[in-house]
């Protein structure tokens, strides 16, 4: 199962995306491992913290996979009816946009795609955690950067809501489903 | 008249491409003016109006109140719906959404982002149909 959970900063999609993740696990028989696959660069003492306080929120039977680029290096070491948690798409982007690394949107596309791919064949669930970044200010007065960001994102997120079974925003904790009945 | 309203390159146009039958579009991004749309709009067609924030932008820098822009908007779109109905033909506005941020630091963008929203509720009241787009997905709102 295949599924997009997006929505504005702190509303509650990243705990909505780990219950759903943490409900495939336990439904699942032969789910292995349950991993987190968290994208942030680990850059401050704030980011050190707010990792540290992430991972203690979680509870021990995850698997926790600090990956800020390779995500698909993650999937093809996943194994068999594993559930996979990638929070979240939009620094994972960042990442990839603005690092060293020089990536077309259509390699960072294909990516995603490998990812899919992967978890349809080891018959996992796989959630990509993302954020609505494209309702604000910002989209017409913006700097021309940041519009490419938004962009690229948009792109990204088009083409992922095609490939998922279940596409979900999350407004202030309740998920309303615009793809997908929420099984 | 139908409003599809949704965030920068959610995919409206597409969703607007999608739809069935002739269209004379009508875009501020090709440098395009509203004022035209009885002279651009064909026979036997829909009309497409898109990018109103740039011609929002455009009213607000000339100067005039933001009242008197949305009472000539509210105008422009009792004028679209007279017209549409005499040629039995449809009117598609597309609008973008973008309440959802901050407040905007500089106050023309402050001004633009208030008077986008006035004008959206106000397109959407007066609208039969209003899609929401979400990354390409669609939801009926009205």
């Amino acid at each position: 199962m295949i599924m997009f959970v997006s929505g504005g900063a702190r509303s509650g999609k990243s705990r909505f995306a780990e219950d759903m993740a943490l409900t495939h696990y336990h439904r699942g028989r032969t789910s292995k491992q349950l991993i987190y696959v968290a994208t942030a660069l680990r850059t401050d003492k704030e980011m050190e913290d707010r990792i540290s306080t992430h991972r203690v929120d979680r509870s021990s039977i995850w698997e926790t996979v600090e990956e800020p680029f390779h995500i698909v290096k993650v999937c093809k070491e996943s194994g068999f009816g594993d559930v996979i948690l990638v929070d979240c798409l939009t620094i994972w982007l960042s990442n990839m946009m603005y690092g060293k690394l020089e990536y077309s949107l259509p390699q960072l596309i294909e990516m995603i795609d490998s990812c899919i791919l992967i978890a349809e064949e080891k018959r996992q669930t796989l959630i990509f955690v993302s954020n609505d970044v494209n309702e604000g200010e910002i989209a017409s007065g913006g700097h021309s950067a940041v519009l490419d960001y938004i962009y690229a994102l948009e792109r990204i997120h088009q083409h992922v809501v095609t490939r998922v079974d279940e596409a979900v925003q999350v407004i202030a904790g309740i998920p309303v489903y615009w793809k997908g009945g929420g099984s | 008249m139908q409003l599809i309203i949704g965030g920068a390159f959610s995919g409206k146009r597409k969703i607007v491409k999608n739809l069935s039958g002739n269209v004379s579009w009508i875009s501020s991004y090709e440098q395009q003016s509203l004022s035209n749309w009885e002279k651009v709009w064909e026979i036997d067609s829909n009309l497409v109006l898109e990018g109103w924030e740039n011609w929002l932008r455009t009213e607000i820098q000339s100067g005039r109140s933001i009242a008197a822009i949305r009472q000539q908007m509210n105008t422009l779109f009792a004028e679209l719906k007279a017209e549409e109905k005499r040629r039995d033909q449809q009117v598609i506005l597309i609008m973008l959404e973008m309440g959802r941020g901050i407040v905007p630091l500089e106050e023309e963008n402050r001004q633009l982002r208030d008077l986008t929203g006035w004008i959206q509720q106000d397109a959407a009241e007066i609208s039969e149909k209003v899609i929401y787009v979400w990354h390409g997905l669609t939801r009926v709102m009205k």
